[in-house]
């Protein structure tokens, strides 16, 4: 008995996503201001303490969420801290950006409908866990530990997006679409529109770059290093979240990746060794 | 296991096993080449050499067009530039690196293998791929050339996020507006002058009162000077750290043992680097390995085991990728019973830092040690004109000659092009040649090479008067 045929993207799916990109016509989510200060200020030799958290006093909630990571005891505090100030000093700038970012893609704007789910499940949990994870990989591998950080974070968002075009587009042309195929159109075309979303933040090119071949990178003669690190990331991540009675082994990660990474089976299982923790710490921050 | 068997394993395709391989295939022998990164090349062609050269080109041509506008205008880079940005081409510069380098392999029909190499006996080694799969191989003869790493002592903070080390350095996303570097070596010498000339402030922390301390002082002190002459740069000698530690909020904070406390955006450990020895398990080979870590060898790159040989990094000192070259074809050239080449003496020292220095043969010290004296004569660039059409006024070039102030017997530069004008110095040396042959020759004009002539009047000059008793 042969094997099903594979699932193909509706051309109509194709044909508007296309459409939109080349006509840089999606609906992107936009960066909070406060977060996008807080990146431009970090890049700049003027960076301090007081300056940030002055920008961060200008969204509460991003605020509020500060201050409960910086008393949480996952950023090691012993004393209450009270003040943003004190916060940001806590967590020491590089991590604030990070906490920005990650904050900003844990609002609405990235919420995966209900109807959805079955499809890409918790699209913002997941990203947070392999944030976290490609972090331990750039740090394993050498790479750079920061853009690791954003890449993981934000390879799926894609599809949160994507999704919202698909509402649209069933909407307008009373198209119905089986969930095998809407499956098939966020597995081809997400990274696509992830990389469209960090080119309108203005993130990093190598943020986009990674997130853009993070599918096909197996193809290509000399692909971004970020591209397989995402890829081994967010399988460590998936398997960390989908199978609570088992840890992770070595031996289910994507040889391909690890190879192109050169990372080897006792530094796998290092990485492994690892999630408990990093799913731990992206619950506290994603709560 | 499948077992398979090989005349030559080279286990390490950097500078010394790349050489090793093609030397050994050269002669007609069945080679296999392990490394284990994916590409070709070892940690020069993605962490070292190539990436920091292509750094420095854009430093020095940064330097450069500062130094023709004197000061007519300024030329700044702006606070969020990116490293990647100031390594244009680099990606195609390794690429095609990394290329050559197996197109060579390809050529001499030299097995590869991706995976970690160790020795299971003498005559075994087992490599494993990052897949997990193992492999047993037996061959006649195996060469180690597996490289080293950056050392990173356990009270340095090394987190590829504030503290780096020289390999994670060029990782880094933005530019730091300051860099603490510690260390006093080639490495950090050269990332020191590299990221001063980029216009970050830049403070060097050794334990020796100077660096590059191997070197002629009067190259070192000419190195200091131009590093301290930009702008926030300093040395800071006979200097230990006591604690370094992130301040959780921007800056990197270094407690010297003197009480005095240095802050950085960043910091970049440079403090040395061990040999890669850590997977190979030499004991299981009965290969004797020295108390800084380094396998030991004799002058033939034989390790304690006759037909295991060691070259390049792994051995330590010189530790340059010239050198290494050198070492991986000697070791298989004597493991195959062929002639030897020329002596490793007349390998010219590279440090591209800004200005460059060079050096081959004696220094003045060296030669007064072995002659019971020394003939030297300098020619400062500013004197050439080629110099001063180039604008690279800051250099020197210094011959060194035998008691008699006859025969060359080495040759220290500083300054551009240093690296590429020793070549002529090694040449003569190599020759045996008396210093009389650069008053002799007819340099192009306006070149550095005249620098040559320049220094070689000054040595002729001292030996007349010392001939004449003066």
């Amino acid at each position: 008995m042969g094997n099903a045929p594979p699932v193909i993207v509706p051309q109509p799916i194709r044909t508007e996503v296309e459409r939109r990109l080349r006509d840089d016509d999606l609906d992107l989510p936009v960066l909070p201001k406060v977060a996008m200060d807080v990146l431009q200020l970090c890049r700049s030799a003027e960076a301090d303490a007081q300056k940030i958290s002055d920008i961060l006093h200008g969204d509460q909630s991003i605020a509020g969420n500060v201050m409960r990571i910086a008393n949480s005891p996952l950023s090691g505090a012993s004393v209450k801290i009270t003040s943003l100030q004190q916060a940001v000093s806590r967590l020491g700038i590089r991590h604030i950006v990070e906490l920005v970012v990650a904050i900003s893609t844990q609002g609405k704007m990235f919420e995966v409908p209900a109807k959805w789910q079955p499809v890409v499940g918790d699209v913002r949990h997941a990203s947070l866990v392999t944030a976290l994870c490609a972090k331990e990989v750039a740090r394993m591998g050498r790479a750079n530990v920061e853009t690791a950080f954003l890449q993981g974070l934000l390879h799926d968002m894609g599809k949160p997006i994507l999704l919202m075009l698909l509402d649209e587009l069933e909407e307008r042309t009373g198209a119905e679409w089986d969930l095998d195929e809407i499956s098939a159109s966020i597995e081809e075309l997400h990274a696509s529109i992830g990389a469209r979303l960090c080119e309108s933040w203005d993130l990093p090119e190598p943020i986009g770059a990674a997130i853009s071949h993070q599918n096909d990178w197996q193809g290509l003669d000399d692909p971004p290093q970020g591209a397989p690190l995402i890829s081994l990331a967010s399988q460590i991540a998936e398997i960390a979240l989908g199978d609570e009675e088992h840890a992770v082994s070595p031996d289910a990660l994507d040889g391909d990746a690890l190879e192109q990474l050169n990372l080897y089976p006792d530094e796998a299982a290092e990485l492994c060794g690892m999630t408990d923790h990093l799913v731990e710490v992206a619950a506290e921050l994603g709560s | 296991m499948e077992s398979t068997h090989y005349d030559l394993i080279v286990i390490g395709s950097g500078p010394a096993g790349h050489k090793a391989a093609i030397q050994g295939a050269k002669e007609g022998k069945r080679v296999l080449l392990v490394e284990r990164a994916r590409a070709i090349g070892g940690e020069c062609v993605r962490h070292g050499t190539i990436p920091s050269k292509t750094l420095r080109q854009t430093a020095v041509q940064l330097s450069s067009i500062r130094e023709r506008l004197d000061g007519l205008s300024t030329v700044e880079l702006s606070d969020d530039v990116r490293v990647a940005s100031l390594m244009t081409r680099l990606r195609d510069v390794v690429r095609s690196h990394e290329d050559y380098l197996a197109r060579q392999l390809d050529r001499n029909d030299i097995d590869r293998m991706h995976g970690r190499a160790k020795f299971l006996s003498p005559d075994e080694v087992e490599v494993q791929s990052p897949r997990g799969e193992a492999k047993v191989l037996t061959a006649d003869a195996f060469v180690i050339a597996v490289g080293s790493r950056p050392r990173t002592p356990d009270d340095v903070p090394i987190d590829h996020e504030n503290c780096f080390d020289s390999d994670s350095w060029l990782s880094m996303n933005y530019m730091p507006t300051s860099l603490i570097v510690l260390g006093g070596g080639v490495i950090a010498c050269e990332y020191a002058s590299v990221f001063a000339t980029l216009g970050v402030e830049v403070t060097l922390i050794d334990k020796w009162p100077r660096p590059l301390g191997f070197l002629d002082e009067g190259l070192s002190a000419r190195f200091v000077s131009s590093f301290e002459a930009l702008p926030g740069c300093s040395f800071r000698g006979e200097r230990q750290y006591r604690n370094i530690e992130w301040d959780g909020v921007s800056k990197v904070r270094v407690e010297l043992d003197n009480g005095d406390v240095v802050e950085a955006d960043k910091l970049m450990c440079a403090l040395g680097r061990v040999a890669n020895v850590q997977y190979l398990d030499l004991d299981a080979a009965g290969v004797e390995v020295s108390n800084r870590g380094h396998v030991v060898v004799d002058e033939f790159g034989r390790t304690s085991v006759p037909h295991i040989y060691a070259a390049g990094d792994v051995i330590g000192p010189p530790a340059l990728a010239s050198a290494s070259m050198h070492q991986g074809r000697q070791a298989v050239r004597h493991a195959l019973g062929l002639p030897l080449g020329s002596s490793i003496d007349l390998i010219p020292a590279g440090i591209f830092t800004i200005p460059e220095i060079s050096t081959v043969g004696l220094t003045e010290a060296q030669a007064i040690e072995r002659f019971g004296g020394a003939v030297c004569g300098e020619a400062q660039f500013d004197e050439l004109a080629r110099a001063q059409i180039n604008g690279i006024s800051n250099g020197y070039l210094r011959l060194v000659a035998d008691a008699e102030g006859r025969k060359l017997v080495g040759a220290q530069i500083c300054g551009e092009g240093a690296t590429e004008l020793i070549h002529v110095a090694q040449m003569a040396l190599a020759g045996q040649m008396d210093v009389d042959v650069f008053i002799e020759s007819i340099f192009n004009f306006p070149t550095l090479s005249e620098a040559y002539r320049v220094a070689a009047i000054a040595v002729v000059k001292q030996r007349e008067a010392l001939l004449a008793g003066v």
